[in-house]
This record gives structure tokens, sequence and C-alpha cells, in this order.
């Protein structure tokens, strides 16, 4: 961490503030102490000074009284002058009571009246000495005659220095116990903030994901007990984090089985849909090659019809003139009607094989998807049962077409919806077990109230569990995988159906068979489009 | 006719009662209230039941005394303090007697119908105080024109007992400190006379510090001065003094004249010591006490 930042967190850090204010608080304390100490030694040391002038000055008037009063100036001097060793005396004025100075001394040092303390004190005789009078008729005389006055003048430079050390050493002391407090506050906050540290650094370490972090518990206060309950938590939290990366481990193992199941299971699909787009291009290819010959077949069996019909007057008059004969091995008039019917056989079947390869190509093309119009349903129905009949794979199933006679047109694309019945037709078809007899029932009907139009599409095989019913519209999701299902067959129609604005609904029950019907809406004129084929089978 | 008589005689009462009313014996002239006074006005009366008529001086700014002597024409003025001996100094025909003042005999010498009592007890009792403290050489500063008489006598009496007087003479208060200060070492004991020049309230200090340095007694003539330091004092009893002046007083009123009446010393006085001064000087008070009572 740079210092910059470990500063910045020290300075927010709960020990910083703490330390802080104790430090704050202390300077205040030491300066209001130190103030006070201050201001109370001075005023001592000027009342003590004050005081102290004073009693000299009333000592020296009481030893002077007598001499002051004799006016003698010799002793006076003297008395003076051993008051003079007095460390700060500067000098003494001696006034009789008329105001004469009887005696002075001064020091030769020239003071200014601010560098001096002076008392002037009044000498009076002591008031218990009475004369003789009073003394007689025991009259009280409360004060001393007045005999003069001492003028003492003191040096207050010694004081001032005094003043000043004080000032000094008050300071310094007040420093050093500020300075003394304040590192023995930051000892203790140290010590007692060493758990919040201890705690923070815990913390920040599992922020960052450390669990295996443990707080040493500094103490048994509050953080202590804090750090202990934290340590619990983070070995708690790294339990569960093991436990995770465990079952998230079994995950990974268990998500790449299925993902290789699943890859199977689209390799397997591509691979039927490589199949089925190879088989669509063999089934285009063949119809290009069917549909060439067929044309030629189609067109000569139109002449020959042609041919045969206006050879047939020719061949009457000849039976009729010369009776009947014989023709291509048969007799003419067993011929003439056989030849017709194989024209029209020849013509019909001509364009049965068209029409199969038209719609082979169109399933297989699927790009005419765009085009809507008006549909008959059972139109479509019919062509998908050619197309059923063309895949030939219901031997014992039988399948029965009640279409309703004027059923509305519905808008939409017949080759999608008839690739939707194929689907419906051909998963009936599946669910008949093999070896079975079976029957498929499609019936079509309308209810114009609701304007709507549904085809049903029953068959009795094996019906649909509850639990496959609830995932039949899921893409890639078949019971027949393993037999060539892609399990895309009932998502494209519902898709196709719900593109429709039609819906697609399930009934079964397992054993009893299954139930579909979709739902179209009649399209807008609700009239009928064109004339239904003829039901089939 | 009747009632001219009756008025006659209610004008005569009228004139007389006043002046019957007004005539006593002793016009009492005392300096101020204070109760030295007072007892020994009390004495004074209790000698004999004089009329009276008293009149504080310091009641009034000033005081004309001749005047009143003059209309109320008593038989005896009795002046009790310095302030009334001085009001009463100018009286010439009627007797005085003072009473409690310091300055009697110098008056006497001026005025010769004043007698009086001084406020010295006689010389014999302060020196059987001095012999019962076993004192030989006593010392005295005094002025001369105060108590050099009295002095005079104590030299005479001194000398029959035995004991050296060692006297000082000033003419100012100044003068006793230095006079003072002349005695040390030369005497065992110091009487302190009534003199008001040689004791001041200035200098009656230096006498007890004189005491003190010396450690000699001081034998005082009041008790206030036991306080400051006296060793004992000869106390008068003002109240005897009042009965003495009251003596003095029949005997003016009985003819005899007051300047044939000699100023007396004060009959009865009453020694007082200071027992802790005395213990400090080694002197047995019983002993000086007694001696001082025979």
């Amino acid at each position: 961490m740079l210092p910059r930042a470990r500063f910045r967190n020290f300075r927010a850090s709960f020990q910083f503030k703490l330390f802080v204010i104790f430090t704050l608080l202390t300077a205040l304390m030491a300066v209001l102490f130190g103030s006070s100490y201050i201001v109370t030694e001075i005023r001592e040391q000027r009342t003590y000074a004050d005081n102290r002038c004073r009693l000299i000055a009333e000592h020296l008037a009481d030893t002077i009284r007598l001499p002051l009063y004799a006016e003698n100036r010799d002793t006076l001097r003297q008395i003076i002058q051993e008051t003079a060793h007095t460390p700060d005396f500067h000098g003494v004025t001696i006034r009789a009571s008329d105001g004469r100075v009887l005696a002075e001394v001064q020091r030769p040092v020239t003071r200014s009246a601010d560098d001096l303390l002076s008392k002037i004190v009044e000498v009076r005789s002591t008031p218990l000495g009475t004369s003789p009078e009073s003394a007689i008729i025991g009259a009280n005389e409360p004060t001393g005659a007045l005999i003069g006055t001492v003028r003492l003048d003191l040096d207050t430079t010694d004081l001032k220095a005094r003043t000043r050390r004080l000032v000094t050493v008050a300071c310094v002391t007040a420093f050093l116990f500020w300075i003394t407090v304040s590192s023995l506050c930051y000892l203790a906050l140290r010590k007692v903030t060493g758990s919040f540290n201890a705690l923070m650094r815990g913390l920040e370490s599992m922020q960052d994901g450390d669990y295996a972090v443990r707080i040493a518990p500094a103490g048994n206060d509050e953080p202590g007990r804090a750090a202990a309950a934290i340590s619990r938590l983070a070995a708690s939290l790294q339990e569960r984090e093991e436990e995770n990366r465990r079952l998230q481990q079994k995950l990974v193992e268990a998500m790449r089985l299925e993902v290789q199941n699943e890859k199977k299971q689209i390799m397997a699909k591509l691979i039927q849909t490589n199949r089925m787009t190879s088989l669509g291009l063999l089934a285009s290819s063949m119809a290009h090659e069917i549909n060439t010959p067929n044309g030629a077949i189609k067109l000569a069996g139109q002449q020959v019809a042609k041919t045969w019909k206006s050879a047939i007057p020719i061949l009457d008059r000849v039976a009729e003139e010369e009776g009947d004969f014989v023709l291509g091995g048969a007799v003419f008039s067993l011929v003439r009607d056989e030849v017709t019917k194989a024209t029209e056989v020849i013509g019909r079947c001509s364009e049965r094989i068209e029409k199969v390869v038209l719609d082979l190509r169109a399933y297989n093309i699927g790009g005419r998807g765009e085009v809507k119009d008006k549909v008959n349903l059972n139109q479509v129905v019919s062509d998908a049962l050619t197309i059923i009949r063309a895949h030939g794979r219901h031997g014992n199933i039988v399948i029965q077409n009640e279409p309703q006679p004027e059923l509305p047109a519905v808008i939409g694309n017949r080759y999608q919806l008839e690739q939707v019945i194929i689907n419906l037709i051909l998963n009936g078809i599946h669910a008949i077990p093999d070896e079975c007899t079976g029957t498929i029932k499609i019936a079509s009907g309308c209810d114009r109230e609701k304007r709507e139009v549904s085809l049903t599409v029953r068959d009795d095989g094996r019906g649909i569990s509850a639990e496959i019913m609830s995932r039949l519209m899921e893409p890639f999701f078949s019971t027949r995988m393993e037999s060539g299902g892609s399990g895309l067959g009932l998502y494209i129609s519902n898709f196709i159906v719900t593109e429709h604005q039609g819906f697609l609904e399930f009934e079964s029950e397992p054993g009893r068979g299954t139930t579909v019907r979709i739902t179209l809406p009649i399209a807008g004129s609700g009239t009928t489009a064109g004339p239904d084929d003829t039901p089939g089978l | 006719m009747l009632l001219r008589i009756l008025a006659a005689v209610i004008f005569s009462l009228a004139l007389l009662l006043p002046a019957a009313a007004d005539a006593y014996d002793v016009l009492v002239l005392q300096s101020r209230r204070d109760p030295a006074f007072a007892e020994a006005l009390s004495g004074f009366r209790n000698s004999r039941a004089f009329s009276e008529r008293v009149i504080v001086l310091s009641d009034y700014a000033d005081v004309d005394v001749t005047r009143i002597v003059r209309e109320d024409q008593p038989a005896l003025v009795l002046a009790l303090g310095d302030s009334a001996l001085e009001a009463a100094g100018k009286l010439r025909q009627t007797p005085v007697v003072a009473l409690i003042s310091l300055n009697i005999r110098s008056r006497r010498a001026s005025h010769s119908n004043l007698t009086g009592i001084e406020m010295f007890a006689s010389p014999e009792r302060y020196l059987s105080l001095f012999h019962g403290m076993k004192r030989r050489r006593v010392g005295i500063v005094h002025h001369p024109a105060r108590s050099g008489w009295y002095v005079q006598q104590a030299r005479q009496a001194a000398r029959l007992m035995g004991i050296e007087l060692v006297v000082r003479e000033v003419s100012s208060p100044r003068d006793t400190l230095g006079q003072l200060a002349s005695l040390a070492g030369k005497v065992d004991a110091l009487w302190m006379l009534p003199d008001a020049t040689a004791v001041t309230r200035e200098t009656a200090e230096a006498y007890f510090r004189f005491s003190q340095e010396q450690n000699v007694p001081v034998v005082s003539f009041a008790d206030a001065y036991l306080r400051l330091g006296a060793a004992a004092v000869l106390e008068i009893d003002r109240t005897e003094l009042g009965r003495q002046a009251g003596d003095m007083a029949v005997a003016i009123l009985k003819g005899t004249g007051a300047a044939e009446i000699p100023l007396a010393f004060p009959r009865r006085v009453q020694p007082k010591t200071n027992p802790i001064v005395l213990k400090r000087l080694g002197i047995a008070t019983e002993k000086a006490v007694s001696n001082s009572k025979e």
C-alpha cells in the first residue's frame, strides 16, 4: 500500500480519531490548567510581594517609632541600613509628621515607577500607650498619635524575572505534560484498539476472498469477541466455499457428460437431417426423372386415347359391316371398352404420377411457404392422404376421412398445413404398435359462431403419458429418437399452426389413444373454397 | 384688699422661690462625661449631702464659669479634670477644690483659693514597693517644673529607706528617650511618674522597652500601663478621692480658707501587679504587694 494511502487510512481510523480527541482535550486541559496556574501564581506572587513590602514597611515603622519621635537621624539611618540588606530593597524615606525628611536611603540604580513596589506606612505611637491624664482616668485612646511616615520602595525586577521564569516553567511543564499524556494516550489507544486493528485486517483479508485467515483475538473485549465470531464465520464460509467448489466440480462433470450425450443426440439429428436433405434431393431428382417420361406417357396416352376415339367409329362400322372381329387377341366388342378404359387409366395414372411427383417436389422444396391463400382443409387432407398412401406404411391401419361438407376456407399456406396434417397422421400411425390393427379418424368441423374451422386426427394407439405430454412441443424431443425421429415434427407443426393464428390441442390417455385438434380462424368472407375431394379409403 | 394682699404674696413667692431653687453649696465642674469622674463625684457625694449643680464642660462649646459663679454664688467649686481646673482658674473669690488633675500644684502657685488632691501617691508607698522588690537603684525621668517637688520628697524618703534615686530631667517629651537610654545599666528599677512631659503617648512605650531591654521592673501610677509591661502600679481609689475632697469641702464650708488647706496625697491607693512580668523579672509578687500595703 502506498504511504499516502496508508496515511489516509490511518487518518480515517478509529485510533487516529480517538488520539486526536485525546490530544486536543489534553492540550486544552494543559492550556487551561497552565494558564490558571500562571495567573494564580502571578497573583499570589504579587500579593505576596505586596504583603511583604507592607510587612517590611510596618516592621520598619514599628522599629523606628521611638527614634523617629526623638528625631534621632543616626539611629534612623542605622535602622534603614539594616533594612537595606533586604534582597530587593530599593529605597526608604522616613518623614516626620510635618513632612520633613529625617532619613533617606536610595539604591544608586535608577528604576522606573513601574519597576518599583512602594508602600507608605504611618508611624504611630503604640495604641496601648496612653498619656498620664488618660491613664489616670482610665480613658481609652483607640489610635496612636501620628509620629511620621515610612515609604519603602522594593525593586520588582527580580519579581518580574521570577514571573517570567514561572511562565516559562509552567509552559514547559504543560508542554511536557501534554507530550507525556499524549504519548501515554497513544500507547493506551494502540493497546485498546489492537483488537479493532486485528479485526479490520482480518476483515480486509476476508474481503479479498481469503477465508483461511483467522483473527487472533487480542482480548476478551467487544472487538475481541467480534473477531472470534468473525473467525468462526470465516471458517464456516470456507467450509461452504469448499462444499460449493466440490458441488460445482460435480456439476461441471455432470454437465460435461450431459453435453456429450446432447452432442451425440445432436449429431444423430444432424445425420438424420442430412439424410433427410439427401433424401429430399433424391426425391427431387427422382421427381424430375419420373416427370419427364411420365409426361411422355401422358402425352402418348392422350394421343392413343384420341386416336382410339377417332378409330372407334371406324371400327364400329367395320364390326357392323364385317361383324365382330378379333383385335389384339380379343374380340373387338370387348376390346373396344377395355382400350377406352385403358387409355383413361393411362391418363389418370399419369396425372396421378404427376401429382405425386408435384407433391413430392413441393414437400421437399418448401419454398412456397410464403404463399398464403384461401385453403380448404378438406382438400389439404385429401392431398396429405395421397402422400400418406404413397408412403405405404399403414398396412393394418384404416384411415377414415370424414370431411364436413361446405367447410369454410381458411387463410394459409396449403403446403404447410398439409405438412402439419401429414405429421399428425404419421404420429397416429406410429402410435399404433406394429402388427396391430388400428384406426385413424380424420374429421373436419366448423363453429361458425366462433368463426373457427377445426380438424381432428384421432388414433387408438398407445396414448401419451402426462410426463411426455408436457414436453410434446419441445424441439428435438421424441420418443422415437432411436428409430429415426427428429423431434421436430410437433414443434414445427405447432409453429405453423400458431403462424396461422390457430392452436393445436392434444387429448390423450395412455392405452386409449390420442386426439389432436387443429383450430384455425375462418377466412374473412367465410366462403367455401371449392369442392371437396373425394373422401378417401 | 384681700385680693391685693394675695397678689402681693404670690408675686413675692414667684420672686423668692427660684432664688431658693438656685441656691446650692457646690458647683461641680466636670471636664467630660467619664466613669472616672463619676466615681470621684460619687465619693464626694457620699461624704456629705451637698447641694450642688453639675456642669459638664464637654457638653458645651463655651462655658462662662465666672458668670455662673457670680450669678449662682456657690460656696465651693469642685473641679474634676484639667479642663475643669483651667475653667475654674479665673475664679478668685470662690474656693476651688481640684481633683484628677496633674496641674493642681502649678495652678495653686497663681491661685491662692485653690486646694485639692494630687494624683501622686505618696513617695513612701512607691518606695515601699521598690523595697519589697529589693531594688536599690531606681531611675526617674521627670520634668522639674512638673514634678520636681515630688522628686524632692522622694529623694528624702528614699534616703531614709536606703534607696538611691537616679534622676534624669527632661524639658520636652523627645528628651525622654535619650534620658532613658542614659539610665541603661545604672538602675535596677524604673519609676514612672505622672509627669505629662516625661510620659506621653509616644514615649510611654520607651519605658517598657527599657524594662525589657534592661530587665528592670517599671512601677507606674495607673493600671493602664500594666498591660504595656509595668510590673506594678499604685492605682488611686477615685471614690475615696471624692470622699477626701468632700472632707476638704466640709472644712471650707465650715470656714476654713482654701489656701489654708494644703494639697494632699490621695488617702487610698491600691497596689496592682502584673504577675507575669514580675515572674519574668524574678520578683515575688506577694512580697512586693505586701510591702506596699504597709
